[in-house]
């Protein structure tokens, strides 16, 4: 189903570039004097966003209709009963110019809520932006760096004496005190 | 404390027989050394009383500063290991010891506050007994409380620090020195009981060395001991084949010939046409049951006897061969092969060189040593001389302070861990 009429159609249809919007009028609805009168000015209304419309009638109904006035107005006329549903009168093609088209109500929300969201991002991507650069700031205002003993200092690394480099017994004494077995007299 | 405070303050102390060497790790190559004697002051003497208040006992480079030209000098100059053994009640001596030990720990106290005492590891020769580890533990306890200098303190075996600073893990090590000779088999542990002890060192080929100065002639210099020593390092070599030798020499002796001019004297030593006896000195050192040598001992040359020091037996006359042969085999049969596989020579003992030029018949120690193992059938054999033998033993000491755990705590089981002050 699709939205856009300032009146929501019963169903609608879309092949992808036209648009069908269909008011259906069932039998109990006919409580009132002027109830398909007022069908068939909503079913009216649709062909402002709509390319086609069509009235849906119960076949018992239809009868009551003037199809030569609804030909006149382009509307199309759908009955139907228990048994089947026939297009009795194929609806006219309206072609709707898009950039003169009138922006239903929901579109004109959509775009202020829209737009009320690219100013709220706007805004807290600025303040994000500040408060980036302040704490930053702050941060590095409250860094303390530990003083560096002249003693120690940066030292060189000292090559470790020629005894001790690649000698086995490194490993082999470190596991000292860590071993069950051994051979000691 | 921390690994990282043990590696950074772990020092080493080499109680050699001549020389004490001593130092931290920062040392790196080399350690400090001064010999390992201590001079007892004559608090009655004159010169003593002029010059104002003198320490007891003095150790380390000034000694010659307070030797007085005495009678009595050799009784106030005291070298504590002359034979790598101090006797248990010698108090003179564990006197030097610990002299030694403070002067040591004093000279590279370090001045960071973090400073709480070195990780000392000291060694001893391989014979030395239980009660001498107990006396030198003493001697560290009581210089840590009196300087602060000591955090814990551990003792091992010379030959295991020569293995340690040669980096072989499985091996023999024999040490050689002035008095006595040492056969250690090593397998990531020192084998205590494989021990075998040689009551024979440099000191049995300065005595051979006489007796052959006396017939040749120079018997009025034969009694000056570090004459005799010189003649002997000079002259002397070890024969691959001791008849063989001795018969290439005397028929031709031109070619065997040696003289020796003392430095800065007229003396000059000639052995003439009894060069070939430069072979018997040789010999005697590595092997001293020649039938040539019986004339000698019945001449009054003192025959290397069976001794018992403290709790090791020291015997007088098995050759090197049979001694690493003896060692080995008290071990267990599975480690044998790869013991006789390395084998490490360390001392001064052992420091032979053989001419170039008589190379056929003459050669160094680690080829004798080969040879008299090949005599018993033990082939395949490598013999390593240890470089540097008078650094070796300190080397090996700070590698075991550096890498043993500092939790590792002594064990009188093991001989082994860091007795803590």
């Amino acid at each position: 189903m699709l939205a856009g009429a300032e009146e929501k159609p019963d169903l609608g249809f879309t092949d992808g570039r036209t648009t069908t919007y269909l008011k259906i009028f069932e039998k109990d609805d006919l409580g009132e004097r002027n109830s398909l009168l007022q069908v068939a000015l909503s079913a009216m209304s649709y062909l402002q966003v709509a390319n086609r419309a069509y009235l849906v009638l119960p076949k018992v109904h239809a009868a009551i209709m003037d199809a030569a006035i609804l030909r006149e107005r382009g509307l199309g006329l759908i009955v139907y009963d228990s048994k089947e549903v026939e297009e009795v009168l194929p609806a006219s093609l309206f072609e709707h110019d898009a950039k003169n088209a009138k922006p239903s109500a929901d579109l004109e929300r959509l775009k202020s809520r829209i737009s009320a969201l690219e100013r709220t991002v706007e805004t807290l991507a600025s303040e994000l932006s500040r408060v980036k650069s302040t704490k930053l700031e702050q941060l590095e205002a409250r860094r303390t760096y530990p003083e560096v003993p002249a003693s120690i200092g940066p030292q060189k690394p000292q090559p470790l004496p020629s005894f001790l480099q690649d000698n086995p017994w490194l490993d082999i004494l470190s596991k000292r005190g860590r071993e069950s077995d051994q051979i000691a007299g | 404390m921390s690994e990282g405070y043990k590696q950074r303050y772990t020092f080493g102390m080499d109680f050699g027989t001549s020389d004490f060497k001593f130092g931290p790790i920062t040392c790196g190559e080399r350690p400090e050394l001064v010999e390992n004697r201590g001079y007892f002051t004559d608090k009655t003497s004159i010169i003593q009383q002029i010059s104002g208040p003198v320490k007891e006992l003095i150790v380390g480079k000034d000694i010659p500063l307070y030797l007085e030209a005495r009678e009595d000098l050799s009784t106030r100059l005291v070298y504590p290991m002359r034979n790598g053994i101090v006797g248990k009640d010698d108090e003179r001596s564990w006197a030097v010891v610990k002299e030694l030990t403070q002067f040591a720990l004093e000279a590279f106290r370090p001045p960071e506050s973090e400073f709480s005492g070195f990780y000392l590891v000291a060694s001893l020769s391989a014979v030395a007994p239980r009660y001498m580890y107990e006396k030198l533990f003493e001697a560290f306890r009581e210089t840590n409380s009196e300087f602060g200098s000591i955090r814990a303190a551990t003792v091992i075996s010379q030959p295991f620090s020569v293995a340690i600073a040669h980096k072989i893990p499985t091996c023999v090590v024999i040490e050689s020195g002035h008095g006595n000779s040492q056969t250690c088999p090593i397998s990531r542990y020192p084998i205590r009981d494989a021990v075998v002890a040689i009551n024979r060192g440099g000191g049995d080929g300065n005595a051979l060395t006489a007796e052959i100065l006396k017939d040749c002639g120079y018997g009025d210099l034969a009694h000056e001991e570090s004459f005799v020593r010189k003649v002997k390092e000079n002259l002397g070599l070890i024969p691959a084949d001791l008849d063989a030798a001795i018969q290439l020499a005397k028929n031709d002796p031109q070619r065997f010939r040696a003289t020796y001019q003392v430095p800065g004297t007229r003396i000059t030593v000639d052995l003439a046409e009894k060069s070939w006896m430069r072979f018997l000195i040789g010999e005697y050192v590595f092997d001293p049951n020649h039938e040539l040598f019986q004339s000698y001992f019945s001449r009054g040359l003192r025959k290397p006897g069976d001794v018992r020091f403290g709790d090791t037996f020291f015997r007088g006359m098995l050759d090197f061969g049979d001694a690493i042969v003896e060692a080995v085999e008290r071990c267990p049969t599975e480690l044998q092969p790869y013991l006789y596989r390395q084998i490490l020579l360390s001392g001064g003992n052992f420091a032979w060189t053989a001419p170039p030029e008589l190379g056929d018949v003459a050669i160094d120690a680690a080829s004798k040593i080969r040879f008299l193992l090949e005599e018993k059938g033990i082939t395949g054999t490598t013999v390593l001389m240890a470089q540097s033998p008078q650094l070796s033993v300190w080397r090996g000491c700070i590698v075991y302070g550096y890498a043993v755990p500092a939790d590792f705590s002594w064990s009188w089981e093991r001989f082994e861990g860091w007795m803590n002050f």
